[in-house]
């Protein structure tokens, strides 16, 4: 048994130490997968909390069939984002991405900025599905297996997604590059 | 020649305003500075190393530590227990077997009267035929109480409307009243 399946027997057992240390681990991750498909600080701090909540009151329905927690947590994420589309479509703001992963150079935040920001709204384009691929591949590089198991896909299905996305995102940003460059 | 060279170098004297220069210093450093332009093969070859850098992102500290606590002391409802007990599913399965096997085991012997069906459909028939007989039962005895009852309403010859007796009822109660009083004083010594 690892450090991570003991963890969540613990929890199971309404460990609140446990939980704590899979919340420590997890959050971050499940933070930034929801700030990419909400683009907004205080959605996705609302939505990551009703995200770990949700599984701490429903830890007991965790079954690992070998596949990680994380897989389990992501599953409720998507579900969390979805569910705010479904009743509240707001306008998003790009802002607090760019600001929170640009570096610390003015120059370089300037350089850093105008990707991620290209970037960004290029995922935002693609479909909700391929969305979610991408961060979990290329942002939090999980397995295919993982990613398979959050969605509920073949491991097959997963890889021609991930190609297909990138080659998507691609297209994407090229075209967004070019306008910018037109635009100034 | 000379002239022209001298004027030519006059020419060099010449001074922006100060005014205009500040200004315009000021709103020039003020303007956003666009990106130095990189090849757009570049962005989209890029493109994992800018999703990386993505993945730097971290929640803010302090609503990490709130959400945490706040959630580590939410009530955590009472899980309902699964529907289906497979213990209890085991149990009646050998339960059904065992009388199964033994009504085949001896086809000749009658079967459980619960499980034989034309017993339970007699049973069902006669249910209903029992009911049914109650309820006319319960009808007639209705029928003849209030029968009784608006034939008592419209007989004026009946008991309590009979002078007679209404007067022999008076003089009960007035000689029942005579020995209140004498009760009373009774009691009126005694208090005494």
């Amino acid at each position: 048994m690892n450090g991570e399946e003991y963890l969540v027997k613990k929890a199971i057992n309404r460990d609140s130490e446990a939980f704590g240390s899979l919340y420590d681990h997890y959050l971050p991750a499940i933070y930034r997968f929801i700030l990419l498909k909400t683009g907004n600080k205080v959605t996705t701090e609302d939505l990551a909390h009703q995200v770990f909540l949700s599984a701490w009151q429903n830890i007991e329905n965790y079954q690992a069939k070998g596949f990680p927690f994380s897989s389990w947590l992501y599953r409720i994420a998507n579900n969390a984002v979805i569910d705010y589309y479904r009743t509240d479509k707001k306008h998003l703001s790009l802002d607090n991405i760019e600001e929170a992963a640009a570096g610390n150079n003015l120059e370089e935040k300037i350089d850093q900025r105008f990707e991620l920001n290209l970037v960004r709204t290029a995922i935002k384009e693609l479909p909700d599905e391929q969305q979610t691929i991408i961060i979990m591949k290329f942002v939090e590089d999980l397995t295919n297996k993982e990613i398979a198991a959050a969605l509920g896909k073949s491991e097959g299905a997963v890889k021609t997604a991930q190609h297909r996305s990138i080659q998507n995102i691609k297209k994407i940003v090229n075209g967004k590059y070019n306008q910018k460059i037109k635009e100034a | 020649m000379e002239n022209i060279i001298k004027k030519l170098k006059k020419l060099k004297d010449i001074q922006p305003d100060a005014e205009y220069g500040q200004r315009s210093k000021l709103v020039i450093l003020a303007a956003p500075v666009f990106p130095k332009a990189k090849p757009v093969f570049q962005i989209a070859e890029n493109i994992l190393e800018i999703l990386k850098k993505i993945g730097q992102i971290q929640p803010d500290a302090e609503y990490g530590r709130l959400s945490k606590l706040a959630i580590l002391n939410a009530s955590v409802a009472p899980q309902k227990r699964p529907f289906f007990n497979w213990q209890l599913a085991f149990t009646m399965a050998e339960l059904l077997l065992i009388l199964i096997s033994g009504a085949l085991i001896n086809d000749s012997r009658p079967t459980a009267p619960n499980l034989n069906a034309q017993a339970l459909k007699t049973e069902f028939q006669n249910l209903s035929i029992n009911i049914q007989l109650a309820k006319i039962e319960y009808s007639q005895n209705v029928d003849e109480a209030v029968s009784l009852a608006l034939k008592e309403i419209t007989d004026k010859q009946t008991d309590h409307l009979n002078p007679i007796i209404l007067e022999s009822e008076q003089n009960k109660l007035n000689s029942e009243s005579s020995n209140s009083k004498d009760i009373d004083n009774l009691l009126n010594q005694l208090l005494l």
